[in-house]
């Protein structure tokens, strides 16, 4: 029975300042994430209803804007829609983390942990994304 | 024995194997992020001030006021979003690097005081969201406002 607690306090839990610290994580990233989908929404209504406009005001400045401008939807499209995976992982990871400790359940826990996991891989892979395209305005300077 | 309840009621849920591998990577990735942004916002600033500016559609002397003027807010704002990103991820890296100590050393204090900085990343990634909508809605409003005073 000792060597159990032993085993207990020797490893890492959730203790009351962890289940605190990661319950006010989960409010925060919870707004965000309901922000987030407002916005990707606005902003999916917006290229899907104004995109023929914007298509037709380019197409008078820029000659030959209409050949790329489908592309151009597309991957806009495309990048909404990472984004918004995005926002529904930090979401999750908000919900199952927070109901994972009011519940004690560990799997909903780990569950959580694995959306915030996928979420900041995301992140990553933009971020050296981003990290090139710097380099590259670096060297037309 | 009710001692022994108690810290099960307290620890029912802890970082098992799947958590800490869950927690190792993420750490790992948030390092990454924090890395190339501190990296990113150094070559933002060297390509802000080494950058030529022009100005195509102003010439003679006005070219020169237009182009310095415009050096300067691309300097300006590259500084600021250099200053408020480098304090957002420094709590992302601080929490990559103190995750990952605690985690290694099976120290929770460590642990938390990371779960804490990624605590803070978020709350300051809130805060500025709350602050650029209030910005939005002061704007919205204001544009309501003048459309309302034309005649």
């Amino acid at each position: 029975m000792e060597e159990n607690a032993n085993d207990s306090l020797a490893s890492l839990n959730v203790d009351y300042d962890a289940g605190n610290i990661l319950k006010e994580t989960a409010r925060w990233t919870r707004f965000l994430s309901i922000v987030g989908f407002v916005a990707v929404a606005i902003m999916l209504l917006a290229l899907i209803f104004a995109s023929s406009i914007i298509t037709r005001l380019f197409v008078g400045m820029v000659p030959g804007f209409g050949a790329v401008a489908g592309i151009l939807v597309f991957i806009a499209i495309a990048m909404l829609a990472v984004i918004g995976f995005m926002v529904y992982l930090l979401y999750r990871f908000s919900a199952l983390v927070r109901k994972g400790i009011e519940t004690q359940s560990q799997e909903m826990f780990n569950s959580g942990l694995g959306a915030l996991r996928i979420y900041f891989v995301i992140a990553g892979v933009f971020a050296i994304l981003s990290l090139l395209g710097n380099l590259s305005s670096l060297f037309r300077v | 024995m009710e001692n022994q309840n108690q810290l099960d009621n307290i620890f029912k849920i802890s970082f098992d194997d799947n958590a800490r591998e869950q927690l190792r990577s993420i750490s790992l990735w948030a390092k990454i992020s924090a890395i190339c942004a501190f990296i990113g916002y150094g070559i933002a600033l060297i390509v802000a001030f080494l950058g030529k500016t022009k100005a195509g559609f102003v010439t003679g002397n006005d070219a020169d006021v237009v182009g310095s003027m415009a050096r300067g807010s691309i300097v300006a704002s590259a500084l600021v979003t250099a200053i408020i990103g480098t304090a957002i991820n420094y709590f992302l890296y601080k929490f990559a690097v103190d995750a990952k100590q605690g985690l290694s050393g099976i120290d929770q204090v460590k642990l938390n005081t990371g779960l804490s900085s990624l605590k803070t990343y978020f709350k300051i990634l809130g805060i500025i969201l709350l602050i650029c909508l209030i910005i939005v809605a002061l704007v919205i409003l204001f544009a309501m406002f003048a459309s309302l005073g034309r005649p």
